[in-house]
């Protein structure tokens, strides 16, 4: 009876011992911005989880695709549907590309992340978006998936980002304004 | 005749581009001009865009791409406003390095740089996106020149406006880089920063450029063109101290005495002594019991749970 029951403590052990060895490998998301100084860190981050157990998937536009080195060798590259010209980059320059893409991509990321759910199951742990691709965030809540934002640049920029509208309310940006028109109306 | 100055000095704060050096209450030491806004759309859009990118909407929690011996009160507000978990994972080009560039890199400088002496050469590289006029791209390598430091500059196709390339530009620029210069397209900007001949860096301040300069110990001069690069280069010189901005209109006596201070003079001296000790804290904080490892390790955690 004893050497049973210390058998079963050992199946136990052994059990427990497993689990905390080899966690389940879970697959994270990540949706990049198509520009590199964006693609750089976000590729940086999705190695440095892969090598804490992750599995990836990166999802990109394919504006700027990205092509995938050897060091990439086991992430998965999904291309979320837009059909952006090309030449919108340069025509409408980045700020309002960026709007542009997250309204292009709103719906096809659904679609596209509904797939990867069919694909992988109950593998995907979360999605992990670009600050810049803020669309990504309604698929997520759809499927009811957990969702974490990465910021590229500093937290004295975020934090800049933050309070921008506030300090335009009250008019501390006001000698900015001047400038801008004269840049815009420049690059005309 | 200090009489005379100190009215010539008033005149300058008086006309209407000086307001844009009144400091931001409660951002100090960040001025209007350096907030992040860019030149290609208006205030308003900018305002959008930027509404949307900091609005937490159901995320658990922000990663960022920082390190709390960078700016931690400023991560201490971001966490404040935010009121989720935010964490300083960075700088993550010391974490796991991959090759992700969307250029071929041109590796052949490498080889150039093996040939200079330590500290001895000025690395130039605009970034992906900035584009220079002809007339600044001469200013640049007439200041260069003049400043008798070696430089390696990166010119992108399309970055200098009217020409392909560098085929547009002054048969006088060529003779200017074969005396003492060496231009590539696209470099391989870590290894770059890691050689020993290289001694400053000439930036547009990308926080990936900053954070891959004070990576190696490299003090810069920092030349923003727009959004969060001038946030960057405002924090390079006023608070870490490691960088002299080069602000107005670029012309040769303003390279020329930017190079010099930070290659030659005393003060560049100072520059690359802190930059190293930045460089040292970085690798503190992303080795085992640092601060960017230890919040890895908490995030890595909280995914476990999901």
């Amino acid at each position: 009876m004893k050497h049973g029951a210390e058998q079963v403590f050992f199946k136990l052990f052994l059990w427990v011992f497993e689990m905390e060895e080899k966690p389940a490998r879970r697959r994270v998301v990540l949706v990049a911005v198509p520009a590199q100084g964006h693609i750089s860190p976000i590729m940086q981050l999705a190695k440095t989880l892969h090598l804490k157990g992750f599995s990836i998937t990166i999802a990109q536009t394919k504006f700027n695709y990205f092509s995938p080195s050897d060091d990439f060798t086991d992430f998965q590259f999904v291309t979320i549907p837009e059909s952006l010209p090309e030449s919108d980059f340069e025509d409408l320059g980045p700020i309002e590309f960026l709007h542009k893409l997250n309204k292009e991509c709103q719906v096809s990321f659904k679609d596209c992340l509904g797939q990867l759910l069919l694909q992988q199951g109950n593998e995907i742990a979360c999605v992990v978006y670009d600050e810049f691709m803020y669309f990504a965030e309604a698929a997520t809540k759809e499927f009811k998936l957990p969702n974490v934002i990465f910021s590229t640049t500093s937290a004295t920029a975020f934090v800049c980002r933050s309070a921008f509208d506030k300090l335009y309310a009250n008019n501390s940006l006001a000698p900015l304004k001047g400038t801008l028109e004269f840049s815009v109306f420049y690059s005309c | 005749m200090s009489i005379i100055c100190n009215s010539m000095v008033l005149d300058l704060f008086v006309e209407p581009k000086g307001q844009q050096n009144e400091l931001v209450p409660e951002f100090h030491p960040l001025r209007c001009k350096d907030f992040p806004v860019s030149h290609w759309a208006s205030l308003e859009s900018i305002m959008e865009l930027y509404k949307n990118t900091v609005d937490k909407r159901t995320a658990s929690s922000v990663i960022i791409n920082t390190a709390s011996c960078l700016e931690s009160s400023s991560l201490s507000r971001l966490q404040q406003r935010l009121q989720i978990p935010v964490y300083p994972i960075g700088p993550l080009h010391m974490v796991a390095s991959a090759s992700t560039s969307l250029l071929e890199e041109n590796k052949s400088c490498i080889e150039w740089l093996n040939k200079q002496m330590k500290n001895s050469v000025i690395f130039v590289s605009l970034g992906s996106l900035a584009s220079m006029e002809i007339n600044e791209v001469m200013e640049t390598a007439l200041g260069l020149d003049s400043s008798n430091q070696q430089f390696l500059w990166v010119i992108r196709p399309g970055s200098v406006r009217g020409s392909e390339w560098i085929e547009n530009l002054p048969k006088e620029f060529s003779k200017i880089i074969l005396g003492r210069g060496y231009i590539v397209k696209w470099a391989p900007q870590k290894e770059v920063l890691t050689h020993t001949a290289v001694g400053g860096f000439w930036s547009h301040c990308g926080w990936n450029s900053t954070l891959e300069s004070i990576g190696e110990g490299v003090p810069m001069i920092c030349k923003p063109f727009s959004s969060d690069q001038k946030v960057n280069a405002r924090y390079l010189e006023c608070v870490w101290k490691i960088g002299i901005q080069v602000e107005g209109d670029l012309d040769r006596g303003a390279v020329e005495r930017a190079v010099r201070r930070l290659m030659v003079e005393e003060e560049g001296e100072e520059m690359r002594k802190r930059a190293i000790s930045l460089k040292e804290q970085l690798r503190a904080s992303v080795t085992s019991g640092g601060s960017s490892h230890n919040s890895l390790e908490e995030f890595v955690n909280y995914m476990r749970t999901l």
